[in-house]
């Protein structure tokens, strides 16, 4: 299992995505710094959280430009599996590898909390197939612009293709996103972004395991 | 010649904005009752050297498109300043 972590100025979880995957996979995820332009075919990329370029402009705006993306987007046509966590995910939507955009959370206000996820039942994809649709997972979140929004037109599109990855619960959904997504997934189901902060839910010393047995689903189904 | 390039960046109307909300309502507690709409943008201003006018705007739509604007949250407005 390849597995590489982009880094650009701002990044933050980066170290903390790298000591997840050590620790579950066995092997030493790659670091790839933004400004590389020739990079070698990885079983998964991860963009993490941070705030790139100090989310100058808008989350991800900058990132999204940043000369690494061409071998993203190479890897993303060639179906090579990519999860976005956080201001990954902002990052993403940047990039228009995924639908829709992140906004400022409704209530102004920075968050940080445990919450549960719900799984959704998705298209045929590595991040969510080996979970039971409906299954919860306590994973925390921290964001700012964590407000997903999508127009009518494409959110229909969304929920015909199956690509609402992850929601939150009816009754705490933080920060005002459409629907309650948490999370959403490409067309192919390849490429995964999500606000909740799976790599904070991987050591005993964390609040819960529920981020470790979703990259031990992601590994498990990538390899298979 | 140099030419200024003024582009007003604002959310679009069907896009539920907070910090509108936010302000606008504090204006009301101040007292502006008669407040219909507020709109809290964003403006960019280029001067552009050695390009002609087409092409001052020409670049400036690319640039908007490209990078400066989230068409699936904002709108623009693209103006011209001549200056001498």
């Amino acid at each position: 299992m390849r597995v590489a972590i982009v880094v650009f100025p701002g990044s933050n979880c980066d170290r903390d995505v790298f000591e997840a995957i050590k620790s579950i996979s066995k092997k030493l995820p790659k670091f790839i710094w933004h400004k590389e332009t020739n990079i070698e075919n990885f079983d998964l990329i991860i963009i993490p959280g941070g705030f790139t370029f100090g989310d100058y402009l808008r989350c991800g705006a900058l990132a999204s430009n940043s000369p690494v993306i061409k071998s993203i987007r190479d890897h993303a046509s060639r179906g090579g599996a990519i999860l976005g966590i956080c201001n990954g995910f902002q990052i993403l939507t940047e990039t228009k590898l995924l639908p829709g955009t992140l906004i400022r959370n409704s209530v102004l206000k920075f968050l940080c909390h445990d919450l549960n996820v719900i799984v959704q039942d998705t298209l045929a994809s590595p991040f969510t197939w080996g979970f039971k649709p409906s299954a919860k997972l306590n994973i925390p979140i921290a964001h700012n612009e964590g407000n997903y929004y999508i127009n009518d037109n494409e959110l229909k599109k969304l929920k015909f293709n199956g690509q609402i990855a992850f929601k939150y619960e009816e009754s705490f959904n933080p920060n005002g996103s459409v629907e309650n997504i948490a999370g959403v997934l490409s067309e192919n189901g390849r490429i995964l972004g999500m606000m909740p902060h799976p790599e904070r839910s991987v050591f005993d010393n964390h609040n819960s395991l529920d981020g470790k047995l979703f990259f031990q689903n992601l590994m498990e189904q990538l390899l298979s | 010649m140099m030419i200024d390039v003024i582009i007003d960046i604002f959310p679009k109307k069907e896009v539920l904005n907070p910090e509108t909300e936010a302000v606008k309502k504090t204006l009301s507690n101040l007292g502006y009752k008669n407040i219909d709409e507020l709109v809290l943008s964003k403006q960019i201003k280029l001067s552009f050297k050695n390009l002609n006018e087409e092409d001052c705007l020409y670049q400036s739509k690319l640039m908007c498109d490209q990078i400066l604007v989230n068409t699936n949250i904002q709108d623009y407005e693209i103006s011209l300043l001549k200056k001498d």
